[in-house]
């Protein structure tokens, strides 16, 4: 009878946050707007892969070596080419981000070449994004000895003596979508569980409705479970929609289990959620929750979680940092479970992490949710 | 002579036509009233001790860390490799990789079976493979082949990665007898000599890249956030009503709203500016007054967007999430995280109505390539008319509200 009373009340309260969800605007901008836009940037928007490099081609040369290469970098599907006159007109086209790069045949190129001696040729790059720099110069090597070996008279023994043949594993034509889209779900959920819950506790503060659920008989575990369910919810919702996106409209391959998957993004979510109340507790003030909630959880889930920026490429405290970071565990996990498989090596854990994190941190909530007002 | 004063005057007329035209659309702005408003926004949020530290400790916590973390450099690389090969040219390349320092470890796998768990559990980013014929091969003078297996869940890194190694295998491949100019030959075939140089950032620092677009980044934010949540509290809390029944006209308020908005993302510009040149090294080589200028207008604007977010709000949660669904996606496809050229041609033109593209065109510009005037004056240009519209919505929606 007794049990039957506590969770008629735990039912009640469950039933009203629920309105007030279902209510507020703002809930459906997080729940359904918000990872769908993230979705759509990611699935189609941002991309780590190269694009189409723009080259300015300065010809000082003009002869028939030059002309061919210069002809073989226009027709390739990396690189889309504008001629220069000058190297001054070259230079303004790289301050105007024009062109990301300038290939340049000096004067004496294509004698060099039919007297059979080295012929000069340079590739200036725009270092302002090293990321694409990279790729020009990687990508223009490998087109320049290409050519030297078909185009040039006896350039089959040009060949390289040793040659590397690369096979990516688990995303054969390595597009950036494949793991970009499973890292868009963690800061998602990283969304919906920390920053949208980051206010729950601090609104009924600064409302005073909190005063007046201190006066019902509503015990603190009561008051906890009413605040995780429905989000626990929601954010299990919302995840069910980016993995089923991910597979159907970005045809992300989904090669572990979903049972895995379920159990992985609980815990995960549960942790999310411990962070976002934990926050709500303590600071009580909208807009310092939010603030809070926006640098603690949804920016490290940015820029922390390997997501973007690989984990072993930044500095060790960096990466200590990251150790603690329940996002990055998860984004480890999902892109395993998409695109490799269920790799328990991994999976294991990173669940006992996040699930120990989740426990501290409920533990954490459970008590600070003190319902006195003097505090 | 006399002819150009005409001229001038009947500009001027038409200027002051124009003028009282304009005022007939936007009553008289009384500037003490605004003062006054903007002074009591000044203290909200900065006698509270709290929103004080956040508007000042976390912006520069981030542009710390994100300064060190916010890198596409590849380092600490784990590697490993699976040898059949007993000669000496793929101890060479081994020997390569584990004296360099974008490599951290060589683990060396027994059999092909090893393969599989050990890029599976991420133990490494890739996995050289030699045959048995790897050395003899090169000894023969014939080209020889290694295969690369890269974990394609980290495609990106692992792509420079594989850069790096070829980089590294060209050098050991220059001491084989195959790269040897052959005697007896009559000529020796021309090898073509690429020169690679970068410009405006030598070193490909990614700091230099990333370090400059956190100014925008950050000073975009903090505008959408402050702005638009100091009209919702003030909805929130129920003082809006008193401030409307105040003397000031809602206008004066809409834009007195605008200012702290403006000025906490100016005083961060500023910091992000000293820190990167001073901390970070990151050369500047543009024009300060520029940079500036530039900066005040686009905090205008990303205050505009969030006065617009917080019209269309009821509360501060609303604004907040606001703000946040309306900023985030505009980071992301401003060019500051990914360049806007290698997005789909749809993205790229709606990126144009995007305010901190600009923005990022002109940071980027001002600190490493000394933008030229022409292609800053467009951008400038760009985003003065995306802050009048912003703000002339935001005022508009504000009257509408009120």
């Amino acid at each position: 009878m007794k049990t039957n009373l506590w969770l008629q009340q735990l039912l009640a309260l469950i039933r009203k946050e629920f309105q007030q969800i279902v209510r507020d605007p703002s809930s459906y901008l997080v729940a359904g707007v918000l990872p769908l836009i993230f979705l759509l940037l990611f699935g189609y928007g941002i991309t780590l892969d190269a694009g189409v490099l723009r080259l300015a081609v300065l010809n000082e040369s003009g002869g028939r070596h030059s002309l061919d290469l210069a002809a073989n970098f226009a027709h390739s599907p990396w690189f889309s080419t504008v001629g220069a006159g000058s190297m001054d007109e070259a230079a303004r086209l790289m301050r105007d981000s024009s062109v990301q790069g300038v290939l340049v045949f000096r004067q004496d190129f294509d004698a060099a070449l039919d007297r059979g001696t080295a012929g000069d040729l340079q590739v200036l790059v725009d270092g302002a994004e090293p990321n694409t720099a990279q790729y020009i110069q990687s990508y223009s090597q490998g087109l320049v000895s290409r050519w030297q070996a078909t185009a040039l008279p006896g350039g089959e023994a040009l060949q390289a003596p040793i040659t590397l043949q690369t096979r990516f594993w688990y995303n054969p034509a390595a597009k950036s979508v494949q793991f970009l889209v499973p890292g868009a779900i963690t800061v998602i959920m990283t969304l919906i569980g920390t920053l949208l819950t980051s206010l729950v506790f601090a609104r009924e503060w600064e409302r005073g409705t909190m005063e007046a659920m201190f006066a019902t008989p509503v015990s603190r575990m009561q008051l906890l479970l009413g605040k995780l369910i429905p989000y626990f919810c929601m954010g299990m919702f919302s995840m069910a929609l980016c993995a089923g996106a991910a597979v159907l409209l970005f045809a992300v391959p989904f090669r572990g289990s979903w049972w895995v998957l379920l159990v992985i993004s609980s815990v995960f979510m549960l942790s999310a959620l411990g962070q976002g109340l934990l926050i709500s507790v303590t600071l009580r003030g909208q807009l310092v929750a939010a603030e809070a909630g926006l640098f603690s959880g949804f920016l490290p889930a940015l820029l922390l979680s390997g997501f973007v920026f690989d984990i072993n490429s930044m500095p060790p405290v960096l990466q200590a940092l990251t150790r603690l970071l329940p996002a990055s565990y998860f984004n480890t996990c999902l892109r395993t479970i998409f695109l490799t498989g269920d790799v328990w090596e991994i999976f294991v854990p990173s669940l006992a992490f996040m699930g120990l994190l989740a426990a501290v941190l409920l533990g954490l909530v459970y008590k600070n949710l003190v319902k006195r007002l003097d505090i | 002579m006399a002819r150009r004063f005409t001229g001038f005057h009947a500009a001027s007329k038409m200027a002051a036509g124009g003028m009282s035209r304009l005022s007939a659309f936007f009553p008289r702005l009384n500037w003490r009233r605004m003062a006054t408003i903007v002074r009591k926004e000044l203290l909200v949020l900065l006698c509270n001790r709290i929103s004080r530290i956040l508007i000042i400790v976390p912006p520069l916590m981030q542009i710390v860390i994100f300064g060190w973390a916010a890198t596409m450099e590849v380092r600490n690389v784990d590697v490993a490799v699976l040898n059949y090969d007993s000669g000496r040219w793929s101890r060479d390349i081994i020997h390569s990789i584990e004296g360099s320092p974008t490599f951290r470890g060589v683990a060396h796998l027994e059999g092909h079976g090893q393969i599989r768990p050990t890029l599976d559990q991420q133990k490494a980013l890739f996995i050289l493979v030699f045959d048995e014929e790897f050395s003899r091969r090169i000894e023969k003078g014939e080209p020889a082949e290694a295969q690369v297996i890269l974990d394609g869940r980290r495609s990106n890194a692992a792509q420079i990665a594989a850069y790096y190694l070829e980089r590294m295998t060209a050098q050991v491949a220059a001491a084989t007898p195959r790269a040897q100019p052959v005697q007896g030959m009559a000529a020796p075939i021309p090898q073509l000599d690429i020169r690679m140089r970068c410009w405006f950032n030598p070193n490909l620092e990614f700091q230099w890249f990333f370090l400059p677009n956190l100014i925008g980044m950050l000073s975009f934010m903090l505008g959408l956030v402050v702005t638009g949540l100091s009209v919702a509290r003030e909805r929130e809390v129920g003082t809006f009503d008193q401030l409307l029944v105040s003397p000031a006209i809602p206008m004066e308020i809409a834009l007195a709203k605008l200012v702290p908005g403006c000025l906490v993302g100016m005083v961060h510009g500023t910091i992000f500016l000293l820190i990167s040149v001073f901390g970070f090294g990151v050369p500047f080589t543009g024009s300060v007054l520029l940079l500036y200028v530039a900066m005040l207008v686009f905090a205008a604007a990303s205050g505009g967007v969030g006065l617009m977010v917080s019209s269309l709000s009821a509360t501060q949660q609303q604004a907040f999430l606001g703000a946040f669904t309306v900023g985030v996606p505009c980071i992301l496809i401003s060019g500051a995280v990914t360049p806007v050229m290698n997005m789909p041609v749809f993205l790229q033109h709606a990126s144009q109505l995007n305010p901190l593209r600009h923005f990022t065109t002109i940071t980027q510009g001002v600190f490493l390539k000394d933008i030229t005037v022409a292609a800053a004056a467009v951008s400038l240009g760009k985003i003065t008319c995306i802050s009048i519209v912003t703000v002339g919505v935001a005022v508009w929606m504000f009257r509408r509200k009120a």
